[in-house]
This record gives C-alpha cells, sequence and structure tokens, in this order.
C-alpha cells in the first residue's frame, strides 16, 4: 500500500487517504483480506496526527471498504457482490455529480463534452481492466 | 522449481549402487523367516517379533527418501554455484544408505539365529560405507559444472519510478507499506507453542530442564505472530517481525544506490521461506514471490 500526502491538496488529509485505499482497491492493488498498518505505524511514517489516520480508518470501515476488530489490524474487507442500492448510489454520487455538472460549466464545458469526458476516463479504466 | 535440473542424477548412482548390493544381498538370502526379531534393546537383545519384510521396508523406504532429499539438496547447491565447488553434502544419501545397508547386511547374517542378539556389525558398515562415500566423492568430483540460468524477472516499473519522483519532487510524504502474513505463519504461531507446551508440562517431572527450554521457545514463537512487513518512508527502509514489532532491517534511502523489482521462485532461488541467503543477497519474505533488490551505495548487493 503507497499513501502520498500532499499538503497542497485542498482535500483534508484524511480523506486523502482514504481515497488512496479506495483507488488502490479498485486498481487491485489492495485485496480483499490485506493488512494495513496500524495507525501508529501509518501516522509515523507519514509524519501525521495519529487521530487524522484514525479518522481515515474510521471513514473507510463505514463506507465498508476495510473491517477492524479490536485487537487486530485494519483489514481490506470483502468486495460488494452485488450493486448498491439506487438510494445509496444517489446518496454517495448524486450530490458528487451535481457538483460536477456545476464546475464543468464553470470551466464553460458543455454536458456532452462532460459525457466524452467521462467515457474517456472509464476507457482508461477499462484499458487497465479495473 | 524448475523441472530441469542442473546437477546431473548420476552423481547419485553410489547411493543406488548400494542399494543393489544390498537387495542382491537379500535375495541371495532368501527365502526369509515368517517372522524374525526387528527391534533391539540397548544391549541388542530382541525386545519385538515380526515379518522381517516390514525391515526390508523400512531401510528401502528410508534409504530413497535420503536420495530424494538428496537430490533437492545437491540441485540448491548446483544452482547457487557461481564456479565449481566440492558439494560437502552430495556424500550425504550415499554415506547414509551404507550405513543402512550395512546394518541391514548384519541383520539379515544373523536373522536365521536362534539365539539371535544383534551386534553392531561395525564390518560391513565400514565397508558399505566406504564403498559409498569413495563413489560420492568420485562422482562429486567428476560432476560438471553448470552454469544456471538466471530466472528472475526483471518487473518494468518506470511507471512507478516516475509517480514516485513527482510526488518527492513535491514534497509529499509518503508511506509504503507491505505486509506477508500467510496462513501458514499464522497456524505455526499458535500451533508450535501450544505444542512446545503440552510438552513441557507432560515431561516437567521427568525433565524439568528440558520442559523450561520448550516453556521458553514456545513463548518466543508468539512473536512471529502477525507476520513480516515493510515500512519505507522518504528517509528509511524497515523490515519488521511480528507483533512486538522485531527489527530486522533499518536501511537509510540516501545509503541505497539503485533498487530493481524481479519476480522470483523461494524454492528455486533460496531454497524456502524465511530470512534466506544465497550466494548473492539476503531476502526476507514468508509468501510473495516479488521483490525489491536493493544495490547500497558501497555496492554490495543485498
Amino acid at each position: 500500500m503507497l499513501i502520498a500526502i500532499d499538503e497542497n491538496d485542498e482535500r483534508p488529509i484524511y480523506m486523502q487517504i482514504v481515497y488512496q485505499v479506495k483507488e488502490q482497491v479498485q486498481s487491485g492493488d489492495l485485496k480483499p483480506g490485506d493488512t494495513l498498518p496500524s495507525v501508529r505505524e501509518l501516522g509515523e511514517s507519514l509524519g501525521i496526527n495519529l487521530h487524522t489516520v484514525h479518522s481515515a480508518y474510521k471513514r473507510l470501515r463505514e463506507q465498508g471498504v476495510i473491517t477492524l476488530r479490536l485487537g487486530q489490524r485494519a483489514k481490506i474487507a470483502k468486495l460488494r457482490e452485488s450493486p448498491a442500492s439506487c438510494e445509496e448510489v444517489e446518496a454517495v454520487l448524486g450530490t458528487r455529480l451535481k457538483e460536477l455538472t456545476t464546475e464543468a460549466f464553470h470551466l464553460g464545458i458543455s454536458l456532452d463534452e462532460l459525457r466524452s469526458l467521462f467515457e474517456n476516463h472509464l476507457e482508461v479504466i477499462q484499458h487497465k481492466g479495473v | 522449481m524448475n523441472k530441469k535440473l542442473v546437477h546431473p542424477l548420476w552423481t547419485h548412482l553410489p547411493g543406488f549402487l548400494v542399494l543393489a548390493v544390498v537387495i542382491g544381498y537379500l535375495i541371495s538370502a532368501l527365502p526369509l523367516p515368517d517372522e524374525a526379531p526387528i527391534h533391539f534393546n540397548f544391549n541388542g537383545i530382541p525386545d519385538d517379533y515380526s515379518s522381517p519384510w516390514i525391515v526390508v521396508g523400512i531401510v528401502v523406504g528410508l534409504s530413497l527418501m535420503y536420495i530424494s532429499i538428496s537430490i533437492i539438496i545437491d540441485e540448491l547447491w548446483a544452482r547457487q554455484e557461481k564456479q565449481k565447488s566440492f558439494n560437502w553434502f552430495a556424500p550425504f544419501d550415499d554415506i547414509t544408505v551404507g550405513l543402512l545397508g550395512g546394518v541391514f547386511i548384519g541383520y539379515i547374517r544373523k536373522i536365521d539365529t536362534l539365539d539371535f542378539t544383534f551386534d553392531f556389525p561395525w564390518l560391513e558398515v565400514l565397508l558399505m560405507v566406504g564403498l559409498a562415500l569413495i563413489l560420492a566423492v568420485i562422482t562429486e568430483r567428476a560432476r560438471p559444472y553448470r552454469p544456471y540460468e538466471e530466472h528472475l524477472e526483471i518487473e518494468d516499473v518506470s511507471g512507478l519510478e516516475s509517480e514516485l519522483a513527482k510526488r518527492l519532487r513535491t514534497g509529499q510524504k509518503i508511506a509504503y507499506w507491505e505486509n506477508q502474513d500467510p496462513a501458514y505463519m499464522r497456524l505455526l504461531s499458535v500451533l508450535l507453542p501450544l505444542i512446545m507446551f503440552g510438552g513441557a508440562v507432560a515431561n516437567w517431572a521427568s525433565d524439568t530442564t528440558a520442559s523450561i527450554l520448550l516453556l521458553v521457545l514456545g513463548l518466543l514463537f508468539p512473536a512471529f505472530f502477525g507476520g513480516m512487513r515493510v515500512l519505507v518512508t522518504r528517509d528509511t527502509l524497515k523490515v519488521k517481525l511480528g507483533v512486538l514489532g522485531i527489527p530486522l532491517v533499518r536501511l537509510n534511502i540516501s545509503d541505497i544506490d539503485e533498487a530493481e523489482v524481479f519476480s522470483f521462485s523461494p524454492l528455486r532461488d533460496f531454497g524456502g521461506y524465511g530470512i534466506r541467503m544465497n550466494r548473492r543477497m539476503k531476502g526476507y519474505f514468508f509468501g510473495e514471490t516479488k521483490v525489491s533488490k536493493l544495490l547500497p551505495e558501497t555496492r554490495r548487493s543485498r
């Protein structure tokens, strides 16, 4: 697992960790059952507050990405066997999709161009075999 | 393990030859009695009787087992040779088969004796072991040197390299973490101490010192629980073992001049798992087959 913290990134540090763990699960670099470093180990390695790492792990657990058990290291959880419900998808992605369209508007991109950009990204992901 | 053997199998002929002599002697001694002593106490007095074919089976079975083990050991030796060197393990199977064969011939010679007392057959053993040893040394010396073709597959990590370089240039904090904790290690870390504690308790009255030793060893094993992990930051590379985090390796990144990632076979290239060494490098692995080879600035490979 490779975690890099960019202090110029607008996102809070714990969200950077959350995103990178999720990204590595998506790419297959992290597989279900793989263990993660302890909060202390990761905090000390990155030189960040332990509470920040704890927040990231807590968020990952809430999202079902990792499992946390007392006395054990955090582990990558099993992948979903069936897609999330429409309500859940809407709750997680709806707001962000709305934000995307707004950003696209302010960048002067039409909805068709945004769609094409999105499809290009999907093709890259599919090409990687993810 | 690669199927193509580097060392020639004829180097094991002395072991098979001794076995052939033993079988030849057995054939000349046929038929064997239906029942004969098959076990003796320290004074050589029989304390168990059964079919002597059991002894035949044990001697032939053990001989084949030792020859098989020797084939593996000699192959590992040959694969790690940089130039021809005498393999001191080569006579291992021949001496063992010779010893077994000598004892067996001594046994067969007395099998029809009514008052069977087993005296160690020094003459037969010396003859068989001597013959086996001489032939083993001759074949080992005659063994040709065959350079082993490396199968290490160097991975293309240029993408990762440029990504890391970019992150390091922009001052990002990085942490790479990998844990090797396969199921067999978890099982061993629990099972072995339990067996040791059980043995210590069972033998406490008869041998307290050995029991204490077993307890101490048993207490050490859980230290392996949690596997082996690698942690790399901008400044250091650390390898730690078990829940206690016993430090195995600590390298300053500035001391590493070069690194490459390659695939390997634990058995073929290092002879197994754990903390292993071959002639060119030292490896720390419990379960993976992909590794970073680090070349320190002194150019001594690890």
